[in-house]
């Protein structure tokens, strides 16, 4: 768990201290006339300088104001320049997002510094205001698009625009008072938590950035606490009788690629954390406050509880049934109930009737369920996939339900992620960062890891080899955690129920083509009672799988051709093709796969060699196989064992290794001699 | 600044007015709703399509009105994943209105949950969010409210012609899907004397005509019309049933009608004819000139790739297109052959059908959804696609499909010849020496590289820099990791290119029994049974492969002394209605030769041929088809 150790006004003033004293001197200048600009342009090169990119970004400035009511005026201003043609296409237009219910974006000025000198003013009235483009989420956030003149290799964009208000919708019955330094019109953009403000600020961006550079001022008495991540950011605090400013600048960034399943570019890219909320339980307190009155049952629900509780004994049973109720009748589709959509979660008789909404909103449900069934139970912000840092700013991503336990303690519940598992908080969710929304204000916490064995899928194989070198057996394929999920949305999400045969058929293809299945019935009903453990049992023959000659039979164990290799079953197979990485990787959760496999050999044959057996283990993965003759059978077992849901740059190789040594498995083949 | 989609906005309010509490009407549910089967009964099924109903009447003054009502009915929890309860409706503003009628959903229990006006969400489509010049095109998604397992929504929209269009009614339709269909109709009104026509791909459709008040009324009403499964196409919808229609009166009208655009959309303007310039400084070639327009056209502007039919082949000029850096495929099309005629080459636009099958004798321009380019380059000519460089699509990738040329004469769309083994080939020759080391073999040799047709990556004009070591590496690499190391191009051409290239470094690691694997390649480009899914055992519907081809891949290994090739590929011969298969091995003392032959004859392989085509690729991709294991002697 992180928690702040001193005051945040005393971080700000050491941190002013030590920017001040070391790192003044070095500030870029701003540039203050058009021949200056034009030098920046050119200073940038060409795509050899810059890694064969397309674009590159001169500079991007960016200005914050602070007003006492926590209102931001942002301003904007940057220069890319036009590497190529390609370049010149991704400039066919500018695009600003907002979101109208509480956000204001103005362009200011646009202009074209063109390589001969000339300077082009584009008219900002050719904007067009549109929807963004959306998926499952219809909140209705909007698009300012501005068609631009064509730039040719060389030419510079120069973009200012001002901002103020907040990217996602926050609550209007925060904002009572008048608003300051803005008039009335301003309070819909003021924030919820009236008087604060934060920022999380990245300084690397898909193509080069020569220079970053970020500045908010503050009134006096509301100082930011501040910390950097990803590597060195350069920072300068100054303050006269009314503001305080801080400074933060980055220069000559190359383009960030994400690596194949790497963490959260958040996790990586060069960033500024900076809030003026003093501490996590107060943005506790703040988002308990603002959420508590949506919970209300009516008689409906209450009725819907009472049916879903009845004859359960204990509430681990009847908590159980209200989550996954939530979980699997509340469709993800999220409609904005307009004021307040983003940070509050939409009323429980709003969601049991709509049936639909987004993760804040399954978790709203079954608040409301849980309260109406008597239980103590919050809504807790969450970070799916990412890092929460330390300082107060908003950095969520997703909402879950904390209940409250007899012993004082809080038991997380996530209806979004437990569809079709048999749990109530998934085990993809393990080491993530959490705040709950309680009256009394909590701190950020972090979730325990998961064993891998709590994923385990487990596959069991009986088959048989005949002389001809032909193979028939079953595989029995089980899970749990969250490889028993994933199981079943193979199921029911990636595959039609009339295309499920197919599934199976892909996964004894991999022991070879012309491999055949017999008709398997997965039954639906099945599938969605999450108490009955999900067990798949296919049976097949692969025509020619040992190779033959004269005598001899050679092949590979049939489970050490992973059979199992859906990427969302077994992702780690897809993450070790790099010799080394810089960013670590993310595998949702650690993960075993265990396999235990009988091999009937065929009459009149005995084994001339065995693969042999492997044992590497290491801090982020190990791989254990062994094969062995028992009774005119062939018995292998395979374990491979990812131990962490991100395995760190420093453990990749050990994860590399027992990844490329289980994929390469079938090289190392079984010879079996017949004729004795 | 002006405000777009205000339709869509005035759709939402207008049902905002509609109640948002639930309406417990026992009798509202309709029996056609209540009496439909549940999940016991169709358990093979994720929902089902209880009604499909569609209308398009075109009236005397020429506007056009598309109804239509679908209800879908929820039986497992696929169906409500893949935007069947949040349909999206898209259409021209410019031209028309878009109403939201009813977006309905009867729950279980039969309450009625009727969609509020935040249910109704103006949208823009992904694939249009670069389109500033083309705003007009809407989307607005319908987030049914209500659903659940067993209910049924319903969503009934209008989209109604303000004023005529002067596009002919013409479009495709398609009438199968993942959901079984229970009552299909499509109904088509038009004018007496309008000249209508349609034809169905792959289905059997029986029409029931009207006449009535001056209008011909054409429907199709089908009933338990079956689900395909859309999850075997590898690609696009080839092969699943679709209807055609069209009021143009021929082809060559309707080539006459959008020739007539695109022309005057090609007018000559001095910022093409400077861009063209530019472009081609130092080109003296015209294959160069005509590869650095391309160049220009496909990577200086954006893509918006969504299909022209829906803007009505509404094509701006040459002039606006460059300057915007954005263009539909029309468009591009458009800006390159401008481009290309400044430069005094004849280049002209050409639609084209993506799928083998058009209805031909209905001449309706949607069938046609690719937009080319045809430029002549000497006696040659050159097609062009003005979204995607000469190396991915080529001339090649037209065999077979109906191409219809803006040329002023064409009087239909013309299929281009369909390409044969002889054309489309790849052949590869391996002379691949083995040498013994402590721990593996060691792998040289060099390597033989014929591509034709569609195997052949390297159709573009290109001096700029090597690109065929790439292609030959891909072969080396499963030498055991074999580089490559001299290159020598013997021919390159569209049609053809011919490689030479020796290769060193590759190592096959020994087992512990002394054993090396050593898998055979197949050609670069190969037809992979991986990415047809070859691993299905039976399809539903026909797979359309790329064309005809033919790969040959001889492998002669120099073995070692001591080391003997312990397993060999299996010899075959198969040839059956799909292709064919022939491999060969010949020893000759150390010497061994291995050679496939592998013949794909027909493209369109119908379901009850399939498991034919599983049988060639099954012999062709077995491991004991394409295997070598040495072995060293104790």
């Amino acid at each position: 768990m992180h928690r702040l150790r001193r005051p945040p006004i005393l971080v700000a003033v050491l941190a002013a201290l030590v920017a001040t004293t070391a790192l003044h001197a070095q500030e870029p200048p701003v540039p203050s006339s058009d021949a200056e600009l034009q030098a920046l342009v050119e200073k940038a090169g060409s795509p050899k300088d810059n890694a064969g990119a397309d674009l590159v970004t001169v500079f991007k400035r960016t200005r914050v104001d602070v007003t006492p009511s926590g209102l931001g005026h942002i301003h904007e201003w940057q220069l890319v320049k036009c590497l190529t043609e390609k370049g010149a296409a991704q400039l066919a237009r500018l695009r600003l997002d907002f979101d109208p219910t509480s956000n204001l974006v103005e362009v200011r000025s646009l202009r074209v510094l063109r390589k001969d000198g000339t300077v082009e003013t584009v008219p900002s009235e050719s904007a067009l205001t549109l929807p963004q483009p959306q998926d499952a989420i219809y909140w209705g956030a909007r698009m300012k698009l501005v068609p631009l003149p064509r730039l040719r290799i060389g030419d510079a964009l120069e973009v200012r625009t001002y901002m103020k208000g907040f990217l996602i919708a926050y609550l209007d019955e925060m904002n009572e008072a008048g608003g300051e330094g803005g008039g009335a019109d301003d309070e819909r953009y003021v924030p919820p938590m009236r008087g604060h403000f934060y920022d999380v600020v990245f300084f690397q961006d898909s193509v080069p950035v020569k220079l970053r550079h970020y500045e908010v001022t503050t009134p006096r008495d509301k100082p930011v606490q501040f910390e950097t991540y990803g590597g060195e950011v350069k920072s300068y605090v100054s303050f006269d009788d009314a503001r305080l400013t801080y400074r933060f600048w980055k220069e000559n960034l190359p383009a960030f690629h994400a690596e194949t399943r790497a963490v959260a570019a958040s996790d990586v890219q060069p960033k500024v954390v900076l809030a003026t909320v003093p501490s996590w339980p107060e943005k506790s307190r703040w988002f308990a406050q603002v959420n508590d009155p949506q919970f209300a049952a009516d008689d409906a629900i209450r009725a819907k509880v009472a049916e879903l509780t009845r004859g359960l004994a204990s509430d681990e049973e009847k908590v159980a049934a209200l989550v996954h109720w939530a979980a699997d009748n509340i469709r993800y589709s999220g409609i904005t109930m307009g004021k307040g959509e983003g940070y509050t979660l939409h009323p429980g008789p709003m969601i049991f009737d709509d049936r639909s909404g987004v993760c804040k909103d399954k978790a709203g449900m079954a608040i409301t369920l849980l309260r109406a069934a008597g239980y103590t139970a919050y809504p807790a912000m969450t970070m799916a996939g990412a890092r929460v840092e330390r300082i107060p700013a908003d950095q969520f991503n997703h909402c879950v339900v904390a209940r409250k336990k007899a012993d004082g303690g809080f038991e997380l519940l996530d209806p979004t992620w437990v569809v079709f598992s048999p749990e109530v908080w998934s085990s993809a969710e393990g080491e993530q960062n959490y705040v709950i929304g309680t009256p009394g204000g909590e701190e950020l916490q972090k979730t325990p890891a998961f064993d891998p064995a709590a994923n385990k899928i487990r596959l069991d194989s009986a088959a048989e080899l005949d002389a001809q070198g032909n193979l028939s057996g079953t595989l029995t394929i089980s899970g749990l955690g969250v490889a028993e999920q994933r199981l079943r949305r193979e199921m029911v999400h990636a595959s039609t129920a009339r295309d499920r045969q197919a599934w199976f058929e892909e996964v004894v293809s991999r022991l070879g083509p012309g491999a055949s299945v017999e008709k398997v019935r997965v039954d639906y009903a099945r599938l969605q009672d999450v108490k009955a453990p999900v067990r798949f049992e296919v049976r097949y023959r692969v025509p020619g799988y040992a190779l033959l000659a004269g005598s001899t039979l050679v092949f590979s164990p049939p489970a050490s051709r992973h059979p199992i290799a859906q990427p969302s079953l077994a992702p780690y197979l897809y993450a070790a093709d790099d010799d080394a990485r810089t960013q670590a990787v993310q595998l949702g959760a650690p993960r075993m796969m265990d396999v235990l496999e009988t091999l009937a050999l065929p009459a009149g044959f005995r084994v001339a060699s065995l693969p042999k057996d492997r044992n590497l283990d290491g801090k982020a993965a190990s791989l254990a196989t062994h094969s062995e003759v028992k009774g005119g059978k062939l018995v292998t077992t395979y374990r491979l064992t990812v131990k962490r849901r991100e395995v760190p740059v420093d453990d990749y190789a050990n994860f590399r290794d027992v990844v490329r040594e289980a994929k390469a498995l079938p090289e190392d083949p079984v010879v079996l001699e017949g004729g004795r | 600044m002006r405000k777009i989609a205000a339709t869509a906005l005035s759709a939402a309010l207008a049902l905002a007015a509609l109640p948002s509490a639930p309406r417990a009407v026992p009798d509202g549910v309709p029996d056609w709703v209540r009496n439909a089967p549940g999940r016991d009964a169709r358990p093979d099924d994720d929902g089902l399509v209880l009604r499909q109903h569609l209308a398009l009447t075109l009236s005397a003054d020429g506007k056009v009105v598309r109804r239509s009502e679908t209800a879908v009915k929820m039986l497992q929890e696929w169906v409500s994943r893949h935007g069947f309860f949040d349909p999206r409706i898209d259409w021209n503003d410019a031209r028309s209105e878009m109403r939201v009628e009813q977006a309905r959903t009867y729950m279980r229990d039969g309450t009625i949950r009727d969609a509020k006006a935040n249910s109704l969400v103006p949208n823009t489509a992904h694939e249009l969010e670069w389109a500033v010049p083309y705003a007009y095109l809407r989307q607005m998604v319908v987030s049914q409210v209500g659903v659940e397992h067993g209910s049924t929504s319903v969503l009934a929209t209008t989209i109604a012609d303000r004023k005529p269009s002067g596009v002919p009614l013409w479009g495709t339709i398609e009438l199968r899907g993942d959901l079984p269909v229970l009552d299909q109709s499509i109904a088509i009104e038009v004018p007496e004397g309008t000249p209508f026509r349609w034809g169905a791909i792959r289905a059997r459709l029986i029409p029931e005509n009207l006449s009535r008040g001056g209008s011909v009324s054409t429907t199709f009403r089908r009933r338990d019309v079956q689900a395909v499964n859309l999850a075997e196409l590898p690609s696009g919808r080839a092969g699943v049933e679709r209807l055609v229609y069209s009021t143009a009166a021929s082809w060559a009208d309707a080539r006459a009608w959008l020739e007539k655009r695109v022309e005057a959309a090609i007018a000559p303007d001095a910022s093409i004819k400077a861009a063209a310039e530019e472009a081609v400084t130092g080109a003296t070639l015209d294959e160069e000139k005509i590869s650095r327009i391309h160049a220009f056209v496909v990577d200086g502007l954006e893509t918006v790739a969504w299909p022209v039919a829906a803007f009505d082949y509404a094509v701006r000029p040459a002039g606006e297109v460059l300057k915007s850096s954005v263009g539909h495929p029309l468009d591009k099309a458009v800006l390159l052959a401008a481009m290309l005629r400044s430069l005094k080459l004849d280049a002209s636009v050409a639609l084209a059908a993506s799928e083998r099958e058009i209805a031909k004798d209905v001449p309706c321009l949607p069938q046609l959804d690719e937009v080319w380019v045809r430029v002549r380059s000497g006696p040659h000519a050159v097609w062009l696609d003005p979204a995607a460089g000469l190396d991915r699509r080529s001339r090649a990738h037209l065999a077979g499909r109906a191409v219809l040329l803006l040329d002023g004469v064409s009087e239909a769309p013309e299929f281009q010849p369909d390409l044969d083994p002889a054309s489309n080939r790849a052949a590869l020759r391996v002379e691949l020496s083995v040498a013994d080391g402590a721990r593996e073999f060691g792998l040289s040799g060099s390597a033989d590289l014929d591509l034709g047709g569609l195997y052949n990556p390297l159709r573009a004009f290109d001096r700029s820099e090597s690109r065929e070591a790439p292609v030959v590496s891909r072969v080396t690499s499963a030498f055991g990791g074999a580089k490559v190391k001299d290159v020598f191009v013997g021919h390159r051409s569209a049609d053809l290119s011919a490689l030479r290239a020796t290769f060193a470094g590759g190592a096959l690691p020994l087992t512990p029994s002394r054993l090396a694997r050593l898998v055979l390649p197949r050609v670069p480009g190969a037809v992979s049974g991986t990415a047809i899914q070859i691993h299905r055992g039976r399809r539903t519907l026909p797979l359309v492969l790329p064309a005809p081809a033919a790969e040959t891949v001889e492998v002669v290994l120099d073995l070692p002394e001591g080391t003997e090739a312990m397993v060999l590929p299996a010899e075959a011969a198969i040839s059956n209605s799909a292709g064919s298969l022939m491999r060969t091995v010949r020893r000759d003392g150390r010497k061994l030769t291995v050679r496939t032959e592998f013949v794909l004859v027909a493209p369109v392989v119908e379901p009850e041929r399939y498991p034919e085509l599983r049988e060639l690729f099954t012999a062709l991709e077995a491991e004991g088809g394409r295997t070598v294991l040495l072995r060293r002697k104790e």
